[in-house]
C-alpha cells in the first residue's frame, strides 16, 4: 500500500504492508525499513528499526492530519492514501482558489481591518487577533475580494473558527 | 514568622511560593479569576477566593479586591509573585495602610527602580556605571541634535517609564534621529501614558547580565551571583544560565558590589535583582535597571547557591535577619533555565492556547521542574504563555548543557505546540555552546542555521505517521467487512454494487 506523507510541503511517497501483526516494512526515500511498532499505550508507540529504538507519540489531529513527537521535537505529518490523493487532485484542478481565512488558535478579535466589499492584497492584514497579551495579524494569502466577515470584534473565537471569505480577483 | 499568607498571583510562579510557606509551615491563600477555577494554583494552595472575570484588569490587577480578600481571610502578608502588582508601589502602600505585610521591598525603592530616569539619578549618585547618557529627559528636537552629538552613534533613545523591551530605538546616524525621536515619543505614549524619553550610547555586542541580592530590614545584605540572560526574543528573556560563560569571580566580585550599592540607594529590603548590561567586546558593565521583586528565572541561583530565595524573601519580609553571610555564598556548577511557553516556535512563536492532552515531565538526576499547569488542564487566552520553567543543574557547563538536551528529550507536552523543540535547537546551537553570543542571538546566530537544521527524527515521525495511518486503514476496512457479514439490514451485494460504482468514477 502506498502513502503520501507531507511534511512542511514536501511530498514523500511511502510504501508500506505488514509482515506480521506488529512488524512492518516501509520503503522511504529509496530505503527498505523493517519497523517494529509497538504500542505502548494510546497514542505513545515504542519503534525500534535497525536496532534502533524511538519513543514517538502520535496523535491524529484530523482525519490523516497527525502531531508526531520524536525526542522533545516536533513534526506534522499529512499521511493521504497515494489513490485517494491523485484523485482529489484531478477533482480539484481548476476549481475555484476561493480562501476561508480561519483562526490560528484560540483568542479574542482585537480589530477587524478589512470589511466586506473592500479589496486586498496579498500579504494584507486583514484582522488583528489578541491572545495571551500579544497581538497577531492575520493576513491575506492572495490579492483579492473580501467577500464575507463572520468575525466580530471583541468577540471570542476558537481556533479553526471562519473569520472571512476572500474571492481571487483583481481590482 | 507569618501564619498565613496570600499569594496575589497565578500559574508556576503562584506554585513555587506555595511551595515555599509550606515548607515554613505557613498556611497559603490563592486568588483566582472566573477563568483559574481548575488552575493548579488553586489545588495546590490551603484556601482559595474568586476575585473577578478573566482580564486581569479585572481580578489579578485589583488592588482593592485583593486586599479585601486578604483581611477576609485574616493573612498576615501578601506575596505579589512577578508580573501583576509586583512592582506596584501602591499596592504596597495599600498593604500597610492595612497592617498587612508586603512580600518584598520598601514602597519608595518600588517608586525610584520603577522609573528609567530617577533610578539612573540614584544609583548614580552611589557611584553605579551607567551607559553614558542624559540623566534627564529629552525637552525637544534641539536639545535631542545637543546631545547626540555630545554621546556619538550608534545611539539609543528609550522611553523613560519604559521596561520589558518596548520604546527603545537604535539610531545609527544623523539621518533618521529626529523621525526617531518623535516616533518615540509617540510610542512611549500609547505604551506607557508617559511621552517622556532619554539618550544614551549604545553598547557593542551587548550582553544581559544581572545580579541577585538579598536584603533584610536590618540593613544587611548580600550579593549571591549572576546570571546571564542575553539569549532573549523579542526582549523577552527565553534562556537563562547562571554563572555566565563570560564573568570571572573578579568581575563578579566588582558587579556585586555595584549591585549592592544600587540596591543601597533606595535601602533596599528584600529579594531583587540588579541588571546590567555588559559589553561583550570590552566586558565592561553598565547599570540597566533593578527589578524589584523575585525574577521568572530565581531558581537557576538557587541552583548553584543552594540557597532558598523564595523562602529568604519570605524571612525577611517577616522582620528577621538573613541567615546567610556574604562570605558563605558559593556558587557551585552549573544552571539552564529553560521558559516552557504555549507558542509554536514552527509558526513564528504564534500562542497556542489550548487543552494539555498530554504531559510527560523529565525526571533523573539534575532537573527541577517548575509547572502551573497538569495533564487536562486547559491554557486560558488571557494570561503569559509561560507554562513551566526546566530547570537543570550540571557539574559545569558542558554537563548542564547535555542534561539540558536530556531532560528536554524526555519533556512531552501534548495537545498544544510549545517552545521545548526551540530550546533543544539551542542546546545544539554552536555559538550557544562556545558561550558566544550576545542579545541578537535569535536573530543573527540562531535563525540562520535553525533553517538549515536538517531535523534527523524527521523520517521517524515520518514512518510513525505513515504506519499508524496503515493500521487505521486496515482496522477500517475490516469493520466494513464485520459490520456486512453480521448482516446488519444491509445487503452486501448492494453495497459491494456501490464501492464498485464509486471507485469507477
Amino acid at each position: 500500500m502506498a502513502y503520501i506523507a507531507t511534511i512542511k510541503d514536501e511530498d514523500i511517497r511511502v510504501e508500506i504492508e505488514e509482515s506480521e501483526p506488529g512488524l512492518y516494512r516501509v520503503w522511504i526515500n529509496g530505503a527498505d525499513c523493517k519497523v517494529d511498532f509497538f504500542e505502548a499505550r494510546e497514542n505513545l508507540y515504542s519503534l525500534i528499526f535497525d536496532h534502533q529504538s524511538y519513543e514517538v507519540d502520535i496523535d491524529e489531529v484530523e482525519n490523516g492530519s497527525y502531531s508526531v513527537m520524536v525526542k522533545g521535537d516536533h513534526f506534522d505529518v499529512l499521511v493521504v492514501d497515494e489513490k485517494k490523493k491523485k484523485l482529489a487532485e484531478k477533482l480539484g484542478a481548476g476549481a475555484g482558489g476561493r480562501q476561508e481565512i480561519k483562526s490560528p488558535m484560540a483568542g479574542n478579535i482585537w480589530k477587524l481591518l478589512k470589511n466586506q466589499g473592500d479589496f486586498v492584497k496579498e500579504g494584507e492584514v486583514l484582522i488583528i487577533l489578541e491572545a495571551m497579551k500579544m497581538e497577531n495579524e492575520i493576513r491575506s494569502p492572495i490579492d483579492g475580494l473580501v467577500t464575507s466577515v463572520s468575525a466580530v470584534e471583541g468577540a471570542a473565537v476558537s481556533a479553526g473558527a471562519l473569520l472571512c471569505l476572500i474571492d481571487p480577483t483583481e481590482e | 514568622m507569618f501564619n498565613k499568607v496570600l499569594i496575589a498571583n497565578r500559574g508556576e510562579i503562584a506554585v513555587r511560593v506555595v511551595r515555599a510557606c509550606k515548607e515554613l509551615g505557613i498556611a497559603t491563600v490563592a486568588v483566582y479569576s472566573e477563568v483559574d477555577r481548575a488552575s493548579l494554583h488553586v489545588r495546590v494552595a490551603d484556601e482559595a477566593y474568586c476575585i473577578g472575570p478573566a482580564p486581569s484588569s479585572q481580578s489579578y490587577l485589583m488592588a482593592e479586591k485583593i486586599i479585601e480578600v486578604a483581611r477576609k481571610a485574616k493573612v498576615d502578608a501578601i506575596h505579589p509573585g512577578y508580573g501583576f502588582l509586583s512592582e506596584n508601589a501602591e499596592f504596597a502602600e495599600l498593604c500597610v495602610e492595612n497592617d498587612i505585610v508586603f512580600i518584598g521591598p520598601n514602597p519608595r525603592a518600588i517608586r525610584i527602580m520603577g522609573n528609567k530616569t530617577t533610578s539612573r539619578v540614584a544609583v548614580a549618585e552611589m557611584n553605579v556605571p551607567l551607559v553614558p547618557g542624559m540623566k534627564e529627559n529629552l525637552l525637544n528636537a534641539e536639545h535631542c541634535l545637543e546631545w547626540s552629538e555630545k554621546i556619538g552613534y550608534p545611539l539609543m533613545l528609550k522611553a523613560a517609564a519604559g521596561g520589558g523591551g518596548k520604546g527603545m530605538r537604535k539610531i545609527d546616524s544623523p539621518d533618521g534621529l529626529l523621525d526617531a525621536f518623535r516616533a518615540t515619543k509617540s510610542e512611549a505614549i500609547k505604551s506607557f501614558n508617559d511621552d517622556a524619553i532619554y539618550m544614551e550610547r549604545y553598547v557593542d555586542r551587548p550582553r544581559h547580565i544581572e545580579i541577585q541580592v538579598l536584603g533584610d530590614k536590618h540593613g544587611n545584605m548580600i550579593h549571591v551571583g549572576e546570571r546571564e540572560c542575553s539569549i532573549q526574543r523579542r526582549h523577552q528573556k527565553v534562556i537563562e544560565e547562571a554563572p555566565s560563560p563570560i564573568v570571572d569571580e573578579e568581575m563578579r566580585q566588582r558587579m556585586g558590589a555595584a549591585a549592592l550599592s544600587a540596591a543601597r540607594s533606595v535601602n533596599y529590603d528584600s529579594a531583587g535583582t540588579v541588571e546590567f548590561i555588559v559589553s561583550g567586546e570590552s566586558k565592561e558593565f553598565f547599570f540597566l535597571e533593578m527589578n524589584t521583586r523575585l525574577q521568572v528565572e530565581h531558581p537557576i541561583t538557587e541552583m548553584v547557591t543552594g540557597i532558598d530565595l523564595c523562602k529568604e524573601m519570605i524571612r525577611s519580609a517577616a522582620g528577621q535577619e538573613l541567615t546567610i553571610k556574604q562570605e558563605d555564598v558559593q556558587m557551585r556548577g552549573h544552571a539552564i533555565e529553560c521558559r516552557i511557553s504555549a507558542e509554536d516556535p514552527d509558526n513564528d512563536f504564534l500562542p497556542t492556547p489550548g487543552k494539555i492532552a498530554g504531559l510527560r515531565v523529565p525526571g533523573g538526576p539534575g532537573i527541577r521542574d517548575e509547572s502551573g499547569v497538569y495533564e487536562g488542564f486547559e491554557v486560558p487566552i488571557h494570561y503569559d504563555p509561560l507554562i513551566s520553567k526546566l530547570v537543570v543543574w550540571g557539574r559545569d557547563r558542558d554537563n548542564a548543557i547535555s542534561r539540558c538536551r536530556r531532560a528536554l528529550s524526555e519533556y512531552i507536552v501534548k495537545g498544544i505546540k510549545t517552545t521545548i523543540p526551540f530550546h533543544a535547537r539551542v542546546m545544539l546551537n554552536e555559538h550557544f555552546i562556545s558561550g558566544d553570543f550576545d542579545t541578537s542571538f535569535i536573530d543573527t546566530h540562531f535563525k540562520m542555521e535553525d533553517a538549515a537544521h536538517k531535523r534527523p527524527d524527521e523520517k521517524v515521525a515520518i514512518i510513525g505517521a505513515v504506519i499508524k495511518a496503515f493500521r487505521r486503514d486496515k482496522e477500517n476496512s475490516q469493520r466494513i467487512t464485520s459490520t456486512t457479514e453480521g448482516g446488519g439490514g444491509v445487503n452486501p451485494w448492494k453495497l459491494s454494487g456501490r464501492i464498485r460504482s464509486l471507485s469507477n468514477r
